[in-house]
């Protein structure tokens, strides 16, 4: 498919014989796009196509999974926020939005959060401030599917941001550089795509930017008023000037187009430019509006391609997330600080990613610690007795006997994931011991139910 | 950086990371364990290494005080002659670092001034690829000169993990090796398979095991660190059960993360290469007391972990290196800390042939665009390691042209 004309890639999707609209493709869109999704919406998705089911992604359903409608949902969710103070420990932050991932029924707007997490990667671990780690959290939610411009220039007056790079006391007589490097090399250009002098000037630009109190705060007798040149611009330039160069720049679409094919489409194969340059024209024609070219991807042929599917190692989040939506584990659910502790074992705490770089990802979420830890995550929630009965949600969609209660666990986590060696494997446990808790195990534990 | 990582996870996954293993899933030294003590000869020479992450203010670890041109550097970070570890007359290690300035008295510490490499790179992440892999041209960073080490020799079934890494997150780049799976621990506690009967780990382990026609390279992957990981497991959990002593270590997290390889080695493993870091060195504000505490913690940590070996008389086998991606301008920035640099000290502690000061200070009066110039590459400091102390020829390794500096015996 990736050697097919780009344009082809990325056309519109419609299902045919080699690429039919089926259970496994219905999953893989909940997995990339969202965290997996409970049966009764796999059904329902599958039934509706994939037009309406990604609509739907894109706009949010009407409801959460708690049953309150998404307004107050997000009311709700937002306002719980508020009522933390600045010292709230780290694991808080971590539970209530996986929380929040659990239950949203906006699963899009919370992966591309997260997706703006990793990318303006910052840690509470520095920061040391939850208030202004949950205004960052707000800034990225407020955009993730909004305007690129907007967050690019909001994040530069970020006071979480500007803590964490250290720049918070931007004076004339010494710039600092760090901000002005990592809004290149990490957040819109990429490297190679400027020079030392280029940070160097750009820091000038950015003097008399100061946190006063929590608050961004500008002061003009510590602002270099003189002419500066970056990256081939040349004028008395300010912090708020540099944003729109960057996003002159045609390495900046492209940049983040590429992030973006990371997370919907591959983190294992490098796109070149060829692939990516229809939607990042796309983005960059529509004044970076976000939405253009995550639905562009999410509704592409590539996307659909048999090559695309499983080709992703779902990240810790993903993974506890996704199998909580999956198994229905609400009512009540898994402890969600516990939940956030199991994803610091897999190597992901939410709110303090190692480096302003954000997570590897790929194949780096995957060391034998992590493996460990993803196994005993699940067999501790299929310990849970009290919160998941494998036999009671089988039950409810009628799957009863032995047999079939193993078909619809396979239908739910891996569809046409497992060889036919793993089928049987799975379907005689089921046989054997009469213990669906066994069956559960192994398909949650197995290397195919690590891959999105 | 992150394209350049991605590179690097693209080309191990093209190059055999991946690859099925010959005929058998499990990785040889993790297939039997019985007799792995044994086998592996104790006598075997051990490297630790620490990555200081974030990049290191040498001028303030290793402090030229005497020297013209610090005092004019640095003024709200300057530390007097008065209050440094002495080492020479014009230098001195940092007042917290009295721990390792004991080592350097007992003849048991090098320090390699102005260390670097050509066209130095001023991204943390670009500058740890290139520490990490050896290599400086764009592109090659496949695998590590850690993993690459380990992949000169063939790991003989029953043996133990050649090599280990003792820490939270991913597994550092310099270990990254194309045959064997290098497990990834930060405690013991956790680093187990909770399965509440054997039927059920059976099980979970035959899942991973069983072939896959397919032959997906990430899935082949993903069931070599599956079974890596139960194995490991119950081997380092069989091992470690005996040794229950006191701890006199301080209760700091790298000295925490020493005290599980000081573990690992008393208990006769046969892994030869530790790896570890500490983070947090990207002072570009406020540093003094950030610095302060971290290079604390460095000599404080191994300063316990050399006691320990020392006691178990296991401190002659077992040498220390300990480096930063880059140190930093010479010149202190207006939010009292500094921005990137380039040439630094770098450490190397254990039996060493030659305590104290190797190679001269960097000069303050011939800089690079306000940064000290490097006279010592550090894969100079690596070929003394591999040949003289690991017996692995570096040239295999790091290419030709990088010649041992005499910081060991020769081997």
């Amino acid at each position: 498919m990736r050697a097919l004309d780009p344009l082809q890639c990325w056309s519109r999707y419609e299902p045919d014989d080699s690429a039919p609209w089926n259970l496994a493709r219905v999953a893989h869109l909940h997995r990339r796009a969202g965290f997996a999704a409970p049966w009764s919406v796999l059904q329902r998705d599958l039934k509706e196509g994939p037009d309406a089911s990604l609509e739907r992604l894109i706009l949010g359903e009407s409801t959460s999974s708690d049953g309150t409608t998404a307004a107050e949902f997000a009311t709700l969710h937002n306002g719980l926020a508020t009522q933390l103070g600045g010292n709230a420990e780290a694991t808080r932050l971590q539970a209530i939005w996986l929380y929040r991932m659990i239950f949203t029924p906006h699963p899009l707007l919370e992966r591309m959060t997260m997706f703006w997490h990793n990318h303006f990667a910052t840690s509470i671990t520095k920061v040391k401030n939850a208030v202004l780690m949950l205004r960052q959290n707000a800034l990225f939610r407020t955009h993730a599917l909004g305007d690129f411009r907007t967050l690019l220039t909001e994040i530069g007056r970020d006071p979480a941001m500007l803590v964490w790079l250290d720049s918070t006391e931007n004076r004339k007589a010494k710039p600092n550089e760090n901000y002005a490097r990592e809004v290149m090399e990490l957040f819109a250009l990429g490297r190679g795509q400027y020079s030392e002098k280029d940070i160097q000037e750009a820091a000038r630009a950015l003097t008399g930017w100061f946190v006063v109190k929590n608050r961004f705060n500008i002061l003009p007798a510590q602002h270099d008023d003189g002419v500066k040149t970056i990256l081939g611009h040349t004028g008395p330039f300010t912090g708020d000037d540099l944003p729109k160069i960057l996003l002159e720049q045609p390495s900046c679409g492209l940049f983040v187009v590429r992030k973006l094919y990371k997370l919907f489409i591959s983190d294992l194969d490098e796109p070149n430019d060829a692939l990516l340059a229809p939607v990042a024209n796309a983005f960059r024609r529509a004044n970076y509006d976000i939405k253009v070219p995550v639905q562009m991807m999410l509704g592409s042929r590539l996307f659909y391609d048999g090559s695309t599917l499983r080709k992703r190692v779902k990240s810790p989040v993903e993974y506890v997330v996704g199998m909580m939506r999956s198994l229905e584990v609400l009512r009540p659910t898994v402890s969600t600080d516990k939940l956030a502790q199991a994803c610091e074992q897999m190597g992901q705490s939410l709110y303090s990613p190692p480096s302003v770089a954000g997570w590897d990802g790929g194949t780096a979420w995957i060391n034998t610690t992590a493996m460990l830890a993803r196994t005993n995550t699940a067999l501790g929630l299929i310990a849970d007795t009290g919160r998941f009965s494998p036999e009671a949600l089988a039950k409810m969609y009628q799957a009863r006997e032995p047999k079939d209660l193993a078909r619809f666990y396979l239908d739910l986590l891996v569809q046409d994931g497992f060889e036919p060696k793993l089928v049987e494997r799975v379907e005689a446990t089921a046989l054997r011991t009469k213990d669906p808790k066994e069956v559960v195990t192994l398909i949650l534990t197995a290397p195919e139910y690590q891959l999105a | 950086m992150r394209a350049d990582r991605r590179d690097f996870l693209k080309g191990s996954l093209a190059a055999s990371t991946l690859m099925a293993f010959g005929d058998g899933t499990i990785p040889g030294f993790l297939a039997s364990s019985a007799k792995a003590a044994s086998d592996s000869a104790p006598s075997d020479k051990i490297l630790v290494v620490i990555q200081l992450i974030g990049g290191n203010d040498g001028l303030n670890t290793v402090i030229p005080h005497g020297i013209d041109g610090y005092s004019k550097y640095r003024q709200a970070l300057r530390i007097s002659s008065a209050q440094v570890q002495t080492v020479t007359k014009e230098i001195g290690l940092h007042p917290r670092m009295s721990g390792m300035a004991k080592l350097h008295e007992a003849g048991q510490l090098s320090i390699i001034q102005g260390v670097g490499y050509p066209n130095p790179d001023r991204s943390h992440f670009r500058s740890m690829e290139i520490w990490e892999t050896a290599r400086t041209e764009t592109g090659a960073l496949e695998t590590g000169w850690l993993g690459r080490t380990l992949d000169a020799r063939i790991v003989k079934p029953g043996e133990d993990a050649p090599g280990l890494h003792i820490g939270g997150g991913s597994l550092p780049l310099g270990l990254r090796t194309k045959r064997t799976e290098v497990p990834s621990l930060e405690n013991i506690e956790q680093y187990r398979l909770n399965a509440d009967n054997r039927t059920s780990r059976d099980a979970i382990r035959d899942v991973a095991k069983m072939d896959r026609p397919g032959d997906d390279p990430l899935l082949g992957f993903l069931r070599r660190n599956s079974l890596a990981a139960y194995e490991s497991s119950r081997r380092i959990e069989e091992m470690i059960k005996s040794s229950s002593e006191s701890s006199d270590y301080p209760k700091l997290r790298l000295a925490k993360r020493l005290e599980l390889i000081a573990k690992v080695i008393k208990a006769g493993f046969g892994t030869r290469i530790y790896y570890t870091s500490l983070d947090g060195f990207d002072t570009h504000a406020n540093q003094l007391g950030v610095h302060e505490n971290l290079l604390g913690e460095l000599s404080d940590s191994v300063s316990a972990f050399h006691r320990d070996l020392t006691t178990a008389g296991q401190a002659d086998r077992v040498a220390i290196l300990a480096f930063s991606e880059f140190g930093r301008r010479v010149a202190e920035n207006a939010s009292r800390g500094t921005d990137h640099g380039s040439a630094a000290p770098v450490f190397v502690m254990g039996p060493v042939a030659k305590p104290g000061l190797v190679g001269d200070h960097p000069k303050f009066d011939d800089l690079d665009d306000g940064d000290l110039k490097h006279h010592t590459d550090f894969r100079n400091v690596y070929a003394s390691i591999l040949d003289d102390w690991m017996g692995v020829p570096s040239r295999d390794i790091l290419g030709p042209g990088f010649s041992p500096l005499p910081l060991f015996k020769k081997a």
